[in-house]
C-alpha cells in the first residue's frame, strides 16, 4: 500500500502496535530497528494527515445526471479563533 | 359471575357486591389512557398522589402510588390538562371507583406519546435497539456527514466545533428540513444518500433543542428505518437533554446535543499531534534502551580479560595447564611412590628372608662338610699310613722287587698280565721278563 494512502487511523494503530512491541523488549535488536523504522514511517504518515490544510465544508448534492456529489458551500460557518499555531507537529 | 347477575332473586351483601364491582372494573380496564383536567391534587406525605379529574360535570378519582409517583417528571397543578395511563379499580371503604395511574403526561403531547410508545415497542421487537447490532464509531473519522438544517444553529455549532477540534476533517452537509411534515422523509433520504455516496466515515443526524412536537421527526419510523439500514455509523444529536427520541435508541451513539455530537465524533487535533509525538518518543526511547542494553552487553564482553589482557588470559591458561601438569606429575609420582613403597616392602621382606645368608650358610655348610671330609680323609690317610708303616717290614719282604732281588723274574704278556700258568701262553708268544734290574723281551720257543 502506498504510504500516502494509509489512513490516519491505520497508521496510528500500527504505530501504537509497534511501540507496544518495542516496549515489550523481547525483540532482537535488528528486528527492533526494522520495526522502529516502520514506526517512524507511520508517525510521519500521521503527521502528514494532521498537517493537512483546512478542509472546506461541502454540501451533498445531486448532479445533472442525478448522481450524488459534493460542492463547496458558499457561506460556510467560520471556525473559532484557535490558540494553536499551524505548524505545531513536533517531528 | 354472569350466573349471579342473571339471578334476579339473588341478594348481595355489600362486601360481596363491592368485591364483584372491583373485579369487573379491573377486568374491563386493565390498561387505559384517560385525559382530563385536574380539579384537585393532593401530594400526600406518604408519597402517594391523589387526584380528581373533571370534564364538564363528570369527575374521576385517580391515585398514583408512591412507586409510580417517583417517576413523575413534572408537577401536577390544578387546572392542568393531563393524560394518565393506568387501570380502573374501586376502593371498598369509600365505595368509589378510581383510576390507579402508572404514568402521567402533560396533555397535548399525549397522543404523540402513545404513538411513540407503540413505535418504540414495535422497533424493540424488531431488534432495532439491540446493543450487539450497533456499529462501532470510528475513532479517527476523516469525513463526517451532517444531516441537519442548513440554516439551523445545530449546523453552525457542529461545523464550528468540528473545525476547531480538527481542521483536517472533511465536513459534508446534507441539508434537510428538521421540522414539519416533510422532515422525517428528508432526514431518512439524506441518511440513505450518504450511504449511496459512501465516502463518509460517520453521520451525525440532529437538530437543536425544541418542543417535543418540533423534535418529532426524529421519532418517526422512516428515520428509524434509515438509521437501522445505514452501513455508515450514525450519531444521533437531537437537542433535548432529558428525553430520548426513537432516533436516539436506534443510532449507534447518542449525543445529548449537536455540539456534544461534534465533540464525540472528532478528537482534538492537538491531542492527536501529542499522541503521535508521544508514541514516536516512546518508540525511540524503547529502541535507544535496546541499543544501550546491547552496547552494555558488548562492553561487558569486551571488558573480559580475554580482550583486555589476552596475555593474562593466556597466562591463566598456562597456569591452568601447569596446574594440570603438576597434577598429572603428582599423580604419577604418588603412583610411583606407592609402587616404590610396595617394592621396598617386598625388598624388606626379601631381605628378611636373606637368600644370600642362606646361600652363605649353605656354602659354609658345604665348606664345613668339605673340611670335615678332608680332615676325615687325612685322618684316614694318616691312620692308613701308620698302619702301612706298621706293615712295611713284612710287606717289604713280600715285595716282588725283593723277590726279584733274590733272582726271580716276572713274566708278563704284552697286555701286562702276569703269566702264572704256562698253558695260558702259546709257543711263539712274546713275553716281557721283569728282572730286578731291567726288562727282557723273550719269545716262548718251547713248553717244558
Amino acid at each position: 500500500m502506498a504510504e500516502e494512502k494509509i489512513k490516519f487511523e491505520k497508521a496510528l494503530e500500527r504505530l501504537e502496535e509497534i511501540v507496544g512491541t518495542l516496549e515489550g523488549g523481547d525483540l532482537e535488536l535488528e528486528k527492533s530497528l526494522k520495526m522502529f523504522e516502520e514506526g517512524i514511517k507511520m508517525a510521519r504518515i500521521c503527521q502528514v494527515h494532521l498537517s493537512q490544510a483546512e478542509k472546506k465544508i461541502e454540501k451533498l448534492v445531486k448532479d445533472h445526471k442525478g448522481e450524488l456529489t459534493t460542492e463547496p458551500m458558499e457561506e460556510a460557518p467560520t471556525p473559532e479563533a484557535e490558540g494553536e499555531s499551524d505548524d505545531d507537529v513536533p517531528f | 359471575m354472569g350466573d349471579l347477575l342473571d339471578n334476579p332473586e339473588k341478594v348481595f351483601g355489600v362486601s360481596e357486591l363491592s368485591g364483584i364491582v372491583k373485579e369487573l372494573l379491573e377486568e374491563a380496564f386493565p390498561s387505559i389512557w384517560v385525559e382530563g383536567e385536574v380539579s384537585k391534587a393532593l401530594d400526600h406525605p406518604s408519597g402517594h398522589l391523589y387526584l380528581t379529574l373533571k370534564e364538564n360535570k363528570d369527575v374521576l378519582d385517580a391515585t398514583m402510588w408512591r412507586s409510580s409517583r417517583k417517576n413523575l417528571k413534572f408537577k401536577i397543578e390544578t387546572g392542568m390538562k393531563i393524560l394518565l395511563k393506568g387501570r380502573m379499580s374501586s376502593y371498598g371503604p369509600y365505595g368509589k371507583y378510581q383510576l390507579i395511574a402508572e404514568r402521567i403526561e402533560p396533555s397535548g403531547v399525549g397522543a404523540l406519546q402513545i404513538k411513540f410508545e407503540q413505535l418504540k415497542k414495535k422497533l424493540a421487537a424488531k431488534g432495532y435497539f439491540d446493543e450487539n447490532r450497533k456499529r462501532p464509531i470510528p475513532e479517527y473519522p476523516e469525513t463526517i456527514g451532517l444531516v441537519t438544517s442548513e440554516s439551523g444553529a445545530a449546523f453552525r455549532d457542529m461545523a464550528r466545533i468540528l473545525r476547531r477540534r480538527n481542521r483536517t476533517v472533511k465536513i459534508i452537509l446534507a441539508p434537510v428540513l428538521v421540522e414539519g411534515e416533510q422532515a422525517a422523509g428528508q432526514i431518512a433520504r439524506a441518511i440513505a444518500d450518504f450511504n449511496e455516496y459512501g465516502k463518509v466515515d460517520v453521520i451525525i443526524a440532529g437538530r437543536g433543542g425544541g418542543s417535543p412536537e418540533s423534535l418529532w421527526a426524529f421519532n418517526e419510523e422512516a428515520v428509524a428505518d434509515a438509521i437501522f439500514n445505514s452501513k455508515i455509523p450514525v450519531i444521533s444529536a437531537v437537542g433535548h437533554e432529558i428525553d430520548f427520541t426513537i432516533a436516539d435508541f436506534v443510532s449507534d451513539l447518542r449525543a445529548s446535543t449537536p455540539s456534544a455530537a461534534a465533540e464525540l465524533a472528532v478528537k482534538n487535533r492537538a491531542d492527536l499531534i501529542y499522541t503521535v509525538a508521544l508514541l514516536a518518543k516512546r518508540g525511540t526511547s524503547a529502541v535507544s534502551s535496546a541499543i544501550r542494553e546491547q552496547r552494555q552487553r558488548l562492553a561487558g564482553i569486551v571488558r573480559r580479560p580475554l580482550f583486555t589482557d589476552p596475555a593474562r588470559f593466556l597466562e591463566g591458561g598456562r597456569r591452568r595447564l601447569d596446574d594440570s601438569l603438576s597434577q598429572i606429575l603428582a599423580a604419577v609420582k604418588s603412583q610411583a611412590e606407592r609402587r616404590r613403597t610396595n617394592l621396598d616392602a617386598l625388598v624388606r621382606h626379601l631381605r628378611y628372608l636373606r637368600p644370600s645368608l642362606t646361600i652363605r650358610r649353605r656354602a659354609d655348610h658345604v665348606k664345613n662338610l668339605d673340611e670335615r671330609l678332608v680332615r676325615r680323609l687325612y685322618a684316614i690317610l694318616s691312620e692308613k699310613k701308620r698302619a702301612l708303616a706298621g706293615w712295611s717290614g713284612p710287606l717289604n719282604a713280600l715285595s716282588p722287587m725283593r723277590v726279584l732281588e733274590r733272582g726271580y723274574a716276572i713274566a708278563r704278556t704284552p697286555s701286562g698280565g702276569v703269566v702264572k700258568d704256562s698253558s695260558r701262553v702259546a709257543v711263539g708268544d712274546e713275553l716281557e721278563l721283569l728282572l730286578h734290574k731291567g726288562r727282557l723281551g723273550v719269545v716262548v720257543n718251547k713248553k717244558l
